[in-house]
């Protein structure tokens, strides 16, 4: 291998740049969020996201994805503590301006505006799925999700976990972490 | 150290298949300090190293007397690898029933 001065790797990196696609970062939709994110969410960044019970970090991570999703971004939720029915409950209630619970409880009324905006919201980019487990852990089986929406849709997606001290290291993890 | 294992496993995902990524994660008591830092993360793997943007999500600390929208929540955004860290939170309105934020009215 031959070690390349800054100059060197400058260039390369700018001709790279240059000859890739103009990628603009997503805007999360907050305002002041995206001003100090200088516009938004860019691909190969790994944001995390804490805080207190209750505090929104799910439906924050739900209406992110729906902001890339409405950008023509697909967006990937993986959980490993809700259903995908509770995830689209909550997507949707959040568009008809009711409690997710009225959904999930087959409210009549909720559910007739519920089929009247599934085609206002970008659900053919979203994918509500369990995290992946195996002896691996949960990382082979999300390449190849991702792998495969990144096939479908021609760019790769929003990925989200939900969340991560919940995620199946595997068994090589429950090793290290038992030594 | 098998959270550590996974964080650094989303972390070279992210990097390698070019997703952008969000991970919610546990927090620890220093995020219920008045000013909290990236300590809010420690003892839950190295996430906050392997991330590029690190932020938390809390109820405000009210002061006696105070009177604060029952619903303002705040975003502290904590480590901002390419850009600026403020020096306090942003200030959003979370409707909890509805599951969505917003940003207070008067403010873009």
């Amino acid at each position: 291998m031959t070690i390349q001065n800054a100059r060197e790797q400058a260039l390369s990196l700018l001709e790279r740049l240059r000859d890739r696609e103009h990628q603009l970062p997503v805007p999360t939709g907050l305002s002041a969020l995206d001003d100090i994110l200088a516009g938004g969410l860019r691909s190969g960044q790994l944001m995390t996201c804490g805080g207190q019970p209750g505090a929104g970090k799910t439906s924050f991570g739900l209406q992110t994805s729906l902001a890339f999703g409405r950008r023509g971004v697909p967006a990937v939720y993986l959980t490993a503590e809700m259903t995908a029915d509770d995830l689209l409950a909550k997507v949707v209630a959040s568009e008809i301006a009711r409690p997710a619970a009225a959904i999930l409880d087959g409210d009549p009324h909720a559910l007739a505006d519920a089929f009247e905006v599934l085609d206002r919201l970008p659900l053919r980019m979203l994918y509500f799925e369990r995290a992946p487990r195996g002896s691996d852990g949960f990382i082979p089986g999300t390449r190849r999700l991702v792998a495969d929406v990144s096939d479908r849709h021609g760019l790769p997606p929003f990925l989200v976990f939900d969340y991560l001290q919940k995620l199946d290291a595997g068994h090589a993890g429950r090793r290290t972490m038992s030594a | 150290m098998r959270v550590s294992r996974s964080s650094a496993g989303v972390a070279e995902l992210t990097r390698e298949m070019g997703t952008t990524t969000f991970v919610i994660s546990s927090i620890n008591r220093v995020g219920y300090r008045a000013e909290p830092t990236l300590d809010v993360f420690k003892e839950t793997g190295s996430i906050e190293f392997d991330s590029d943007i690190a932020m938390l999500l809390r109820w405000p600390e009210k002061k006696p007397d105070e009177k604060l929208p029952a619903d303002l929540i705040e975003l502290w955004v904590l480590k901002n690898r390419y850009g600026r860290v403020p020096p306090g939170p942003i200030q959003l309105i979370f409707d909890g029933r509805l599951g969505s934020f917003r940003s207070p009215r008067g403010t873009r």
